[in-house]
């Protein structure tokens, strides 16, 4: 791109982004658009940080023995990965910065229900997250994000940074909460006239449902780290069994929230997605209700499965069993959503934008996640499975290529609202190429990996399996490099739109939720005039405008508000 | 505290600093639902301590068998803490008079739970030998420990309201406060029923 | 579709490796194979189906140049959302009972297993035959075509024992023992794993499981055991405190400190100044009298290897275990020999001297009292 085409419509003079100036009117604002506009900066900020732990690690197993790294070294870049990634990307990414910015607009409110806490929580999390830094300058850490007992508390080999991590991750998660219940109280309360329940978009039930678990998963969590706290801190033994405690306990305690805290990850990505195919196909979202309930059905499962992490811990045999039984259950709402947004493709009218490629990557890489998923809930095969890169591979495939794949798809779908300017589809289109390609080098390797029998998180892999290990993780690691140049080229144009950008329409996609119809960005306050809710799913009243660059209402299609003005 | 927004004709911006709600009655009502949601939250907390603590007792073999039985106070305790619900109810019905004493009777009924509290486990621990009990204790400490700290947490409200009773006007806004506190109070006094009953059932 | 299963399963007999497995080389292997293989026959399927509607619509349906407004289309359609609902339903019910079947098979061990202990601790495994009374470490030696039996514990923290050709995985746990069992088929060389992850030097816990066939094992076992014969006298200490204390180690520490059982540092002093007392309130000394039982402090020590029983020490449950008959009498005299010349063995904080100087008082006498 040489030249800067800054065709379209007028810049709207009083939007969000210029309402007021300074530094001390963002670090202060009560406006959830700034704050999710905060969010998304810190958590790509984590994001990078994570990341380069990630092609440290990768890096590492080029070679048996361990290219870079000793065992000390590797088994921080693991954990630093691992716990950046999940308590500080993944559980905020899409709540806390896409929801944030998106909730209060596409239900049609000013803004969350308490401005102040939201305020509140976003700090929470920097505070945590200085936390999480302060372990890696405090003598490191090196139990691995699930802080497992009684590693964690045996003073002789974990590290000086389990304190400080264990308060970043108590913090984070109290963050977690408060705006968990900050978007239940706004869903509850704020719908404006006409937003009945199922006239939500289905991003709101993902956040919904999300809520609900953060609401009640998290203080589990905040209770268990805080008994390691304390147990480490006085050399008590709740989770020590040399000290009469209970190690598989502590299992316990933390998978009851970890678990949930998966669909924590990877809900609103469904959410994003079930909205991405709807508009980017132009078609109506097949389904509706039963997307809509299986979001909560998987919150519900969500509490019941956290057992299935524990098949070889030396749980009675009764509760294996019933533990794999229940997480079979979550499989199907699972199922029925890829199904539906096929169906929602079908005889649609599919632009092959950014977001949309994201959204197809997506199914095409959740159907991997899920599928894999069945592998592991099988009792005889599990135990063959787990604690290998066959995990490694499933988890990543839902974590990384199913929820963080959604939510970069999410902001190249909300982009032009968020900062009223276009990105350069080209590159974008490319660079999505890159991050998929690179992203199934790098994972689906690693499922072979695991089915041979190399266990997780070794620094090094020498013995009589290593010919049949290395090739993998050779191809593992240039993936991951050719995923890291997807990224970085990701973030290349993005932040050239911001400079040269084509300026957006209020409409660029032809969506229908309520955020299509202010303008990009949003004004201070969301809504000039009070919108109108309809179907937000019904793209048929749209036509494209070249003039506008952007969808506008049919002429030849009533709109409800001239309605309304006819009537009276 | 610097406010962007513009605010919204008929709302208290030092409430509603944004304008969210058209209606002040609105307002109030999401505020008694976070309550809720908050009270949701700290009682799966509490569930897991008590959780917690019945696995160590009856799953773990190494749970000591000569602890000493619950603290004899733990009983004024709970009486206390009665009674400060009781004033609590109260409170929000009377008049101004009445409330301003029921209030320094709430604060000075929760400040007792606390004395006895300490004072129970004082004298519960100065009867224990600690070697080879520590996790037991530490357990027990925990249990306490972290109720004691919602209440002194449910001493901030509090001690706003019984300010606000009697240095100023009693107002709509006052009135709201001291419901939302009443509410977290009668929370805290039965998270406390559900803990004595586990301690009765452990120690 | 348990006959498919079935057909699965037997093609899976083969031990060879496959793309997906490792070589199998016991009775479950060819189970799990052919369950993970069924498994990955669903995926296949549904996998295809999916990706195949999404590049065909993702093609057929997009949107062309000039299209501007769109259709309405179906909103939902119930029987089919049903239908997608109840197939997928079907099978992974089915799915769930055949894993049951081959996890009961996974943990149901035959009543007629060789048993082995097995100690798991940072960053090493010790395999102990009660059998031959021989303890190996870092390499297990395991009969074809018997069922084998561990035992597990583990002296710090969590640890789990995998050996991917056998298909089978345990967590090690401290302060229970878990178990585990297989029968191995093929004779040969395979790794051993720890797979739950233990710290710094978590991935070279390995060892090596060496599969015999019984005769050769018995022959290796035999070897093993006579270890202990063939070395020499001034050996003994330290070679029962490299081989043999680490199945003491969980319960007696080396550096004083109380654990389950008594430390030994300090044992061979209270041993002979017949200090130490009993949960009855004697003393060793009044046992030690001229005729007592314990006329010289190395008979004590031998019988609480052999009857530990017969006195507990004050302060401790008597948790622990006779070893008669799991140590050979050389071994018995080893351990003595190390208890007695302990502090010449290790430091004041219980760590093994690289060079332990034995000074001028010959092990053999001790030895030599002991076996008169």
């Amino acid at each position: 791109m040489t030249t800067v085409d800054t065709r379209g419509p007028a810049p709207v003079l009083d939007n969000y982004l210029t309402h007021s100036r300074g530094l001390r009117s963002w670090l202060l604002t009560l406006d959830h658009k700034r704050i999710g506009l905060m969010y998304l900066v810190s958590v790509l900020g984590a994001f990078f940080l994570g990341g380069m732990f990630a092609l440290l690690v990768r890096t590492q197993l080029l070679t048996p023995e361990g290219l870079i790294m000793d065992g000390d070294q590797y088994n921080q870049a693991f954990t630093l990965h691992g716990a950046i990634m999940v308590f500080l990307v993944i559980i905020p990414s899409v709540p806390a910065a896409l929801g944030n910015f998106v909730l209060p607009i596409m239900l049609g409110a000013k803004d969350v229900a308490f401005p102040r806490l939201n305020l509140f929580s976003y700090w929470l999390w920097i505070v945590g997250a200085i936390f999480f830094v302060l372990s890696l300058f405090t003598g490191g850490l090196d139990t691995g994000w699930t802080f497992y007992t009684p590693y964690s508390v045996d003073q002789g080999s974990a590290m000086a940074g389990v304190i400080p991590a264990l308060t970043g991750a108590f913090i984070l998660g109290f963050s977690s909460i408060f705006t968990g219940m900050n978007f239940i109280v706004t869903i509850h309360r704020l719908r404006p006239p006409g937003m009945t329940w199922f006239r939500m978009p289905l991003f709101l039930w993902a956040i919904y449902a999300t809520a609900i678990i953060q609401v009640l998963a998290t203080p589990v969590l905040g209770i268990t780290l805080a008994l390691l706290i304390v147990e480490r801190a006085f050399g008590i033994g709740i989770f020590n069994p040399v000290l009469g405690g209970d190690p598989v306990l502590y299992q316990h305690f933390f998978w009851f929230y970890s678990h949930p805290a998966v669909y924590i990850m990877i809900l609103p990505a469904m959410g994003i997605i079930s909205d991405l195919i709807a508009v980017h196909s132009h078609r109506h979202i097949f389904g509706y209700g039963f997307i809509a309930w299986s979001s909560i059905a998987i919150a519900i499962f969500s509490f019941l499965v956290w057992g299935h992490h524990m098949f070889t811990s030396g749980q009675s045999e009764l509760v294996t069993v019933v533990f794999s039984l229940i997480t079979f259950s979550v499989a199907i709402p699972s199922a029925v959503k890829v199904f539906n947004w096929l169906a929602t493709m079908y005889k649609g009218t599919i632009s092959w934008n950014t977001p949309m490629l994201y959204g197809m990557g997506f199914i095409f890489i959740f159907t991997i996640g899920g599928l894999t998923g069945l592998h592991l809930g099988t009792l005889g095969t599990d135990i063959h499975l787990h604690d290998t890169y066959f995990v490694v591979a499933h988890f990543h495939y839902v974590m990384m290529g199913s929820a963080l794949i959604a939510f970069i798809g999410g902001i190249h779908h909300w982009w032009p609202k968020m900062t009223g300017r276009m990105y350069n589809e080209n590159w974008g289109r490319f660079a999505f190429a890159l991050v998929f390609i690179g992203f199934n080098l790098t994972f689906f390797s690693q499922f072979m990996l695991g089915s041979q029998g190399m266990p997780r998180r070794y620094a090094s892999y020498v013995g009589l399996q290593q010919d049949v290990f290395q090739p993998y993780h050779i191809a593992s690691t240039i993936g991951s490099y050719v995923l890291a140049l997807g990224f970085f080229i990701t973030a290349g144009y993005l932040i050239q739109s911001l400079i040269g950008g084509r300026r957006a329409s209020a409409n660029p996609w032809g969506g229908r939720s309520l955020e299509w119809q202010c303008t990009s960005p949003p004004p201070h306050d969301n809504f000039s005039e009070a919108p109108t809710v309809g179907d937000c799913y019904d793209f048929s009243v749209l036509r494209w405008d070249e003039q506008e660059q952007g969808y506008v209402w049919r002429e030849d299609v009533p709109h409800p508000q001239q309605e309304e003005v006819e009537a009276t | 505290m610097p406010r962007t927004g513009t605010v919204m004709a008929g709302t208290d911006p030092a409430v509603d600093p944004r304008g969210v709600f058209d209606n002040p009655d609105d307002r109030r009502s999401a505020a008694r639902f976070a309550l809720w949601l908050l009270c949701i939250v700290l009682g799966m907390l509490f569930g897991g301590v008590i959780v917690a603590l019945l696995v160590l007792r009856f799953d773990g073999a190494a749970w000591p068998s000569d602890l000493p039985r619950l603290p004899w106070q733990l009983w004024l305790s709970t009486g206390l803490l009665l009674m400060e619900s009781v004033a609590l109810v109260l409170a929000t019905r009377r008049t101004s008079s009445t409330r301003r004493r029921l209030l320094v009777l709430a604060f000075v009924l929760a400040i007792g739970f606390i004395a006895t509290q300490v004072w129970a486990w004082w004298d519960w621990h100065a009867s224990v030998d600690l070697e080879a009990r520590r996790t037991a204790v530490a357990a027990l400490w925990v249990v306490g420990g972290v109720h004691v700290a919602h209440v002194l947490g449910g001493l901030v409200p509090l001690g706003l309201v019984l300010w606000g009773a009697t240095t100023m006007e009693w107002s709509d806004r006052q009135n709201d406060r001291l419901r939302l506190t009443a509410t977290y109070w009668h929370f805290l006094d039965a998270v406390w029923i559900a803990m004595m009953l586990t301690l009765l059932i452990v120690l | 579709m348990t006959s498919l299963l079935m057909m699965l399963a037997a093609a899976g007999t083969s031990t060879e490796a496959t793309f997906w497995m490792p070589e199998g080389a016991s009775t479950v292997a060819p189970d799990v194979d052919g369950l993970f293989d069924f498994i990955n026959l669903i995926c296949y399927i549904f996998f295809a189906l999916v990706v195949a509607a999404l590049i065909w619509f993702a093609i057929r349906y997009r949107q062309r140049k000039g299209q501007h407004t769109f259709e309405g289309g179906p909103t939902h359609n119930m029987a089919l959302e049903i239908t997608w609902t109840a197939i997928p339903t079907v099978i992974v019910v089915v799915m769930f009972i055949l894993g049951l079947q081959t996890f009961l098979d996974l943990r149901t061990s035959p009543g007629n297993a060789y048993d082995i202990n097995v100690t798991a601790q940072k960053w090493s495994w010790t395999f102990q035959h009660p059998e031959f009374a021989v303890t190996e470490a870092a390499e297990l030696t395991v009969p074809a075509n018997r069922p084998v039996r561990l035992l597990m514990g583990s002296q710090d923290v969590l640890h789990s024992l995998f050996v991917p050709a056998f298909r089978v995985k345990q967590d090690v746990v401290p302060g229970r023992y878990t178990s585990l069992w297989f029968e191995a088929t093929q004779p040969g060389t395979y790794q051993l794993y720890c797979t739950e992850y233990c710290g710094k030097d978590h991935s070279l816990m390995l060892a090596t499981v060496h599969v015999l066939e019984w005769d050769e094992f018995q022959a290796k076992m035999g070897k093993l055991a006579r270890e202990y014969e063939e070395i020499p006298e001034s050996q003994l200490p330290s070679y029962a405190l490299t081989r043999l204390y680490n199945r003491c180690a969980s319960c007696h520490t080396l550096d004083g400190s109380s654990s389950t059982g008594p430390s030994f540092k300090g044992l061979w002093e209270r041993t002979a100044e017949g200090t130490t007392v009993f949960t009855d309130g004697s003393t060793l000394a009044d046992l030690q009298k001229p005729g007592g039982v314990y006329d010289i402090p190395e008979n004590y020590i031998r019988a609480s290897l052999v009857n530990p029983q017969a006195h507990i020490v004050q302060g401790y449950t008597g948790a622990m275990p006779s070893f008669q008959g799991q140590l050979k009498e050389r071994q018995i005299d080893a351990l003595v020999l190390m208890i007695k010349h302990l502090d010449k063995l290790v430091d004041d904080q219980g760590n093994i001297l690289e060079n332990p100087d034995l000074g001028s008082e010959t092990p053999q006498e001790g030895a030599a009292d002991d076996n008169g």
